[in-house]
C-alpha cells in the first residue's frame, strides 16, 4: 500500500546570519536548514502569520535578515504506506529511511526537492511550478506498488 | 514435456536448461554465422562471454543462448545467414578475403558518394546481427536507487567469501550475480563449496544476494547500475568488490572458430551441468588442474577422450586410459562445417587426430572490465579477476580479505598470450592474425588505433575474448610501451537492452505556471518554451495581436525569473554585478538591466526595481532564472558582500496587462492611483487589483501601455479571471507567444538566444546605452574596455523588407553572404515586413541594401513601431 496526498502547509523562508538562525525556535515548526545562512520553517496551513512573527525574532541577531512567506512557492506531497521504502528508492538517489525522522535535500524524480521524514511519512516539498509533475511521476513510477491518491492532508496531522 | 519453438520445430526442455543446452541436445551445432565471413559458429564459452551463440528469443535479438534460461513456449530464431543460418549462400564471403581486407569500410564505396549509402544497407543486412523488435510499445524498466555499504559483483567462491566477510563486520552487503551462485559450475569440489557458501549467506540478515542481476558498469561515485530481470538498480555502495572471475583464454590457431572447438569450462559446463555430451570423441588441451578435472566430466557425459595435451607436470594426473601428449601444440583445427580433426605438433612430429571435440584450458583471462572502468580507490578485485588461475582456496581467501577491506592492490598478470600463424583473434568482428598484421603494415601501430581500424574488441564481447591478444600483438611490435596497453574499458560490460538504459532516465521536466489549466480551458495551444509549458496562442494570434495594439490584452508572464535582494550591502551587490547604474535608483523607479559574464558577453536581461529599505526586486528572462540566482549568490560570496538573494520565481505569479485600455481595465478593479504620475514609466508601485496585492511594474516590451502585475501565485487564477471578466467591456483577450513575437519585434526588442549568440557584448546588440561605463567596476567591465578598442565587425540590425520576409535565411549583398535574418514578420500596424538580423561589415562598412532569399530589404533604425515610445509612456 502506498498513498500520496497533497499537504497544505505554511512555509516561511529566512536568510540570516548563522548564529541568528541558530537562536531561533519557532513554536511547532519543522526546521529545515538549507544552508548555514538559510532556513525554512514549515507549519500547518494558516500558521504563516504566526510563523512570520516567530521568525521575525531573527532580526535581534541580524538586522539584515530577510524573512519571506514562501508558502505559495511550494507544493508538498506526502507519501505513506508499507511500500514507502521501495517508493523512495525508485524516486530518489538519496538514502532515505522512513524509520529515521529528519530533513534532507536533493533530487526526487529528478526535481530539486526538500524532504522531511516524520513518523514514517515522507513529505516532499518541491517548487510549486513542479507540483503537478511530481505527482504525475510518483503515480507513474509507483503504479505497480498500488499507489493511490489520497485526500489532501494538513501538515502535522497524524 | 515442456518445449521451446526453434524455427518452427518443438525442442524439448529439461530442468535447468538454457536455450543453448536445449538446442545442442536437439542436435543444433551452428548457432550463428560470423559477422563478415559468414563462418559457422557454435557454442564455445557457455558463460556469456563470447559472441558465438547470439539468437533472437521471443523477439529480443542478441540473446546469448548459452546463458539465457529456456522458458516453456519461448520462440527462438537464429539471426544470421541468408536464406538460412544452416544454408547460407553468403558463406562465399569466406573465400573473398582479398576483396574484403581489414579496414575495408574505409577503403571501398568512398566514391561516388552515393555508393556508400547504397552499400551500407546491403552490408548491414548481410551481417545478420538480428532485427530490432519494431512496433512494440515503448517500455522503460522500473528503476530504483539502493544504498549499501559493500557491493560484491560475482557469486563465485571469491565473491561469496567477500560478502560473508563483509557481512561479518556488520556492514550492509549486496551481492549480485548474473546467474544463480554455483548453478553454472560443473559438479565437483568448486561447485560444492560455492553452494555451501551461498547457503551460509542465506542465514546472514545484513547480506542480500541478488541472483539474475548483472552489473554493467562502474561509474564515478562509485555508482554501479545493475540490471535485473524486472528492474534496474542504481547502487550507491561505500565499497565495490569485483569478483567476476575469469574466462579461459581464447587460443588462436587456424580453425579455432570451428563448431566443436570449446573452451574447457564451456564443454565441462554443457556436460556436467546440463548432461549433454559436446561430442563423441575429444582431444583435451589442459594447462591447469581444472583442465584435468574436465577429463572426468566429459567422460561421465559419455565422451571418449582420445588424447590429453598437457605439460609434463600434469602428465601423471591424466587417467591411464587416455593417451598423454606431453608438451604438444595445436597447429590447426580442421573441418568444413564442424571440427573433424585436430592437427598437432608433438615430440614425435606432426600428428592429426580425428575428433569432433577439442577443449582448450590454456590459461585465464580475467573478466576485469568492471575493475578497469573505475579508478576509484573504493573499488577492488577478489579471486580470479586479480589472481588469474588461482585455486579455489586462494580465491576464497582473496575474497575474505577483500570483504574486510584488505583486497588485492596489484592484480597478478595472467600468462602471456601466444598466437599461432593464423586464426581468428576477434570472434565478434572476424579479425584474424593476418588482418592485424595487414593493419600494422598500413601504419596502425598501437592497440587503440588497431582497435578502431580493425574493430577488434568492439563487438558484443567487448574484448573479453580478444582484448589481451590485441594488446599483446601491439606490444610485440610497438616501439613504445604505451602502444601495447589494453584498450579502455567502458560500460556496458555486458549486453543491455535499450529499455534497461532508459530505466531511471527522465525527459526534460516541465514547469507549469499557476494558470496552466486556465490556459488549457481557454483553448490555448500549450507547448514547450525553454523548460516551461506556455500558451503560443488561443486560436487566433492575429486577433490577439490586435487586442494588444488596439484595446487591451493579458499575458501570463509568471515564467519570468523573480528575485528579492536584501541586506545592508544589497545596493553594493547589484551595483558591483550589473553594468546598469543602480545607485541613483530611488524606490518606485525601475530600470532595464543587462547581466554580463566575465568576458563581457550578455548572459541575460531583465528589470531592476528599487524598493524601500535598500532592497531590490529583480526580474530576469524566463530561461535565465536559475543562472541569475546562481550568479548573484556566487558573486555575493566571492566579494564578501552582506546581501541575501531570494529566488521568488515559484512564489509569485505575473500577468502583463497591455494595451491602450490597460489602465482603464485596472481602474475598474482597483481603488489605487494608477495614473502616469503615480506609477511612472519605468517604475512600479504596490497596488491592490481585484483584492489581490500586486506589485504593478510599468514595462514596455510590447510597445503599449503595460502593467506587469506580480502577485502571490495562489491568487493567479482569481486575478486572471477578474481581469478577463472586467475586460469584456473592451473585448479583452489573452495573447500568447506567437503574438508576442511580432509585438516585441515591432519594437526592435531582441530575444536572447534567438537573436543573439553566446559571444555578444552589448554594443553588438545595440545595447551599449544600457551599460554605465562611467560608474565603478562591474562584472565584464574590463572585457568591454578591451573590446571597445576593436573594430566592430558584426552587429544586430533592424531590417525593413520589401515583401514577405523569411526567418533564418542569409542576408546577401550581391552574391556575398553578409549576415542572417534572426527574427522577422509582417507588421499589420506598419504594413510591411520587419525583422532583426546579423550583419557583417564589408571592407569596414556595414552594407545597408540587402536581399534575403530574393526579397529586398534595407537596414533601418529600431524601434519600427512608435519610435518615440509615446504609447508605452501613456
Amino acid at each position: 500500500m502506498l498513498e500520496v496526498s497533497r499537504t497544505s502547509a505554511a512555509v516561511v523562508q529566512v536568510h540570516a546570519e548563522p548564529a541568528a538562525l541558530d537562536a531561533l525556535a519557532p513554536a511547532g515548526a519543522t526546521r529545515c536548514r538549507i544552508a548555514p545562512d538559510e532556513e525554512m520553517f514549515v507549519r500547518e496551513a494558516g500558521a504563516g502569520e504566526a510563523l512570520l512573527r516567530d521568525a521575525g525574532a531573527v532580526t535581534a541577531g541580524d538586522p539584515d535578515a530577510l524573512i519571506v512567506d514562501g508558502t505559495d512557492g511550494w507544493a508538498v506531497w506526502t507519501l505513506t504506506g508499507d511500500h514507502l521504502p521501495e517508493a523512495l528508492q525508485r524516486l530518489s538517489h538519496l538514502d532515505l529511511d522512513p524509520a529515521i525522522d529528519g530533513f534532507t535535500q536533493g533530487d526526487v524524480a529528478h526535481i530539486p526537492a526538500r524532504i522531511v521524514i516524520d513518523h514514517g511519512r515522507a513529505h516532499v516539498l518541491v517548487a510549486a511550478v513542479w507540483g503537478d509533475y511530481l505527482h504525475e511521476r510518483i503515480m507513474g513510477r509507483c503504479a505497480d506498488l498500488g499507489v493511490r491518491a489520497a485526500p489532501g492532508t494538513a501538515w502535522g496531522a497524524r | 514435456m515442456a518445449t521451446i519453438d526453434f524455427e518452427g520445430k518443438r525442442v524439448p526442455l529439461r530442468d535447468g536448461d538454457t536455450v543453448g543446452s536445449a538446442l545442442y541436445r536437439a542436435g543444433v551445432r551452428t548457432f550463428t554465422r560470423s559477422l563478415k565471413h559468414h563462418r559457422r559458429r557454435g557454442l564455445y564459452c557457455m558463460t556469456g562471454d563470447c559472441p558465438n551463440c547470439l539468437v533472437t528469443v521471443d523477439g529480443q535479438p542478441g540473446c546469448r543462448a548459452c546463458t539465457t534460461p529456456a522458458r516453456e513456449g519461448a520462440t527462438v530464431r537464429r539471426e544470421s545467414g541468408w536464406p538460412s543460418t544452416e544454408r547460407d549462400v553468403l558463406k562465399i564471403t569466406d573465400h573473398l578475403h582479398r576483396f574484403m581486407p581489414v579496414g575495408f569500410y574505409y577503403k571501398v564505396f568512398v566514391r561516388p558518394r552515393w555508393a556508400w549509402e547504397f552499400a551500407e544497407k546491403i552490408i548491414r543486412r548481410a551481417t545478420g546481427i538480428g532485427a530490432l523488435p519494431m512496433g512494440q510499445a515503448p517500455r522503460m524498466k522500473p528503476s530504483r536507487h539502493v544504498h549499501t555499504d559493500v557491493l560484491v559483483v560475482g557469486g563465485g567462491a571469491a565473491g561469496l567469501a567477500a560478502a560473508k566477510a563483509a557481512g561479518g563486520t556488520g556492514a550492509r552487503v549486496l551481492l549480485c550475480d548474473e546467474g544463480v551462485p554455483g548453478a553454472a559450475i560443473a559438479p565437483g569440489a568448486a561447485r560444492d563449496r560455492v553452494v555451501a557458501l551461498a547457503r551460509e549467506l542465506d542465514a546472514v540478515s545484513n547480506v542480500t544476494v541478488l541472483a539474475g542481476h548483472t552489473a554493467v558498469g562502474v561509474y564515478d561515485g562509485p555508482l554501479v547500475p545493475v540490471v535485473g530481470p524486472d528492474e534496474l538498480l542504481q547502487i550507491d555502495p561505500g565499497r565495490v568488490i569485483v569478483a567476476t572471475g575469469a574466462v579461459e583464454t581464447h587460443a588462436v590457431f587456424p580453425g579455432n572458430d570451428l563448431p566443436g572447438v570449446w573452451l574447457g569450462r564451456g564443454a565441462a559446463r554443457l556436460a556436467g551441468v546440463h548432461g549433454v555430451a559436446p561430442g563423441d570423441r575429444a582431444v583435451v588441451v589442459a594447462d591447469s588442474v581444472e583442465g584435468i578435472l574436465h577429463l572426468g566430466t566429459l567422460k561421465a557425459a559419455g565422451v571418449t577422450v582420445l588424447a590429453a595435451v598437457v605439460p609434463e607436470a600434469l602428465a601423471e594426473a591424466v587417467p591411464t586410459d587416455i593417451e598423454v601428449l606431453r608438451g604438444a601444440k595445436v597447429l590447426a583445427a580442421e573441418g568444413r562445417s564442424h571440427l573433424t580433426a585436430v592437427r598437432l605438433s608433438t615430440q614425435q612430429g606432426e600428428r592429426t587426430i580425428e575428433c569432433d571435440v577439442l577443449t582448450l584450458s590454456v590459461g585465464s583471462a580475467p573478466r576485469d572490465g568492471l575493475l578497469r572502468m573505475s579508478g576509484d580507490v573504493s573499488v577492488c578485485g577478489a579471486g580470479e579477476v586479480v589472481l588469474p588461475g588461482c585455486s579455489l582456496e586462494e580465491a576464497e581467501a582473496s575474497g575474505a580479505a577483500a570483504g574486510v577491506g584488505a583486497g588485492e592492490e596489484t592484480p597478478r598478470e595472467p600468462d602471456p598470450v601466444a598466437m599461432g600463424v593464423d586464426g581468428y583473434v576477434c570472434l565478434c568482428a572476424d579479425v584474424s592474425v593476418h588482418d592485424l598484421e595487414a593493419a600494422w603494415a598500413e601504419g596502425w601501430q598501437s592497440s587503440e588505433i588497431l582497435k578502431r581500424y580493425t574493430t577488434a574488441t568492439m563487438g558484443p564481447c567487448q574484448g573479453a575474448m580478444c582484448g589481451r591478444h590485441l594488446a599483446a600483438f601491439a606490444a610485440a611490435g610497438a616501439a613504445s610501451s604505451g602502444a601495447g596497453a589494453r584498450t579502455t574499458a567502458r560500460p556496458p560490460a555486458r549486453t543491455v537492452r535499450l529499455g534497461d538504459i532508459a530505466g531511471g532516465v527522465n525527459e526534460v521536466i516541465p514547469k507549469h505556471t499557476a494558470l496552466h489549466d486556465t490556459h488549457g480551458a481557454a483553448g490555448a495551444r500549450l507547448d514547450w518554451s525553454g523548460s516551461w509549458i506556455r500558451p503560443y496562442h488561443y486560436g487566433d494570434w492575429r486577433g490577439e495581436y490586435r487586442a494588444v495594439r488596439e484595446r487591451v490584452s493579458l499575458m501570463d508572464v509568471s515564467t519570468l525569473g523573480k528575485f528579492l535582494i536584501a541586506g545592508r550591502d544589497a545596493t553594493a551587490l547589484v551595483d558591483r554585478v550589473f553594468p546598469t547604474r543602480v545607485t541613483d535608483l530611488t524606490p518606485g523607479r525601475s530600470r532595464y538591466l543587462l547581466a554580463l559574464d566575465e568576458a563581457g558577453y550578455v548572459m541575460d536581461d531583465g528589470l531592476i526595481c528599487a524598493l524601500p529599505d535598500g532592497r531590490y526586486y529583480l526580474t530576469s528572462t524566463s530561461g535565465g532564472a536559475d543562472r541569475m540566482e546562481a550568479g548573484l549568490r556566487n558573486w555575493a560570496d566571492r566579494f564578501g558582500i552582506r546581501a541575501h538573494v531570494m529566488n521568488q520565481t515559484a512564489m509569485l505569479g505575473a500577468i502583463n496587462v497591455a494595451g491602450p485600455h490597460a489602465r482603464d481595465l485596472l481602474a475598474e478593479l482597483s481603488d489605487d492611483d494608477l495614473s502616469a504620475g503615480a506609477i511612472r514609466y519605468p517604475g512600479h508601485a504596490e497596488v491592490t487589483i481585484a483584492g489581490v496585492p500586486c506589485r504593478a511594474v510599468r514595462v514596455g516590451f510590447v510597445g503599449e501601455l503595460s502593467f506587469e502585475l506580480h502577485h502571490p501565485r495562489s491568487c493567479s487564477v482569481a486575478l486572471w479571471t477578474a481581469l478577463i471578466e472586467a475586460g469584456a467591456e473592451w473585448d479583452i483577450r489573452p495573447h500568447g507567444l506567437d503574438a508576442l513575437d511580432l509585438l516585441r519585434m515591432e519594437k526592435g526588442h531582441l530575444y536572447l538566444a534567438q537573436d543573439t549568440l553566446p559571444d555578444d557584448y552589448p554594443d553588438k546588440l545595440g545595447l551599449g546605452w544600457a551599460v554605465a561605463m562611467d560608474k565603478g567596476d562591474f562584472i565584464g567591465r574590463s572585457s568591454l574596455e578591451r573590446m571597445a578598442a576593436l573594430p566592430s565587425e558584426r552587429k544586430l540590425v533592424g531590417l525593413r523588407f520589401d515583401a514577405e520576409p523569411q526567418r533564418g535565411v542569409p542576408l546577401m549583398t550581391g552574391d556575398r553572404i553578409v549576415g542572417r535574418v534572426t527574427s522577422c514578420g509582417h507588421s499589420p500596424s506598419l504594413g510591411y515586413g520587419v525583422g532583426l538580423g546579423w550583419l557583417r561589415s564589408v571592407d569596414g562598412e556595414f552594407p545597408s541594401a540587402l536581399t534575403a532569399n530574393g526579397v529586398g530589404c534595407r537596414v533601418v533604425p529600431t524601434p519600427f513601431y512608435d519610435p518615440e515610445g509615446a504609447r508605452l509612456r501613456a
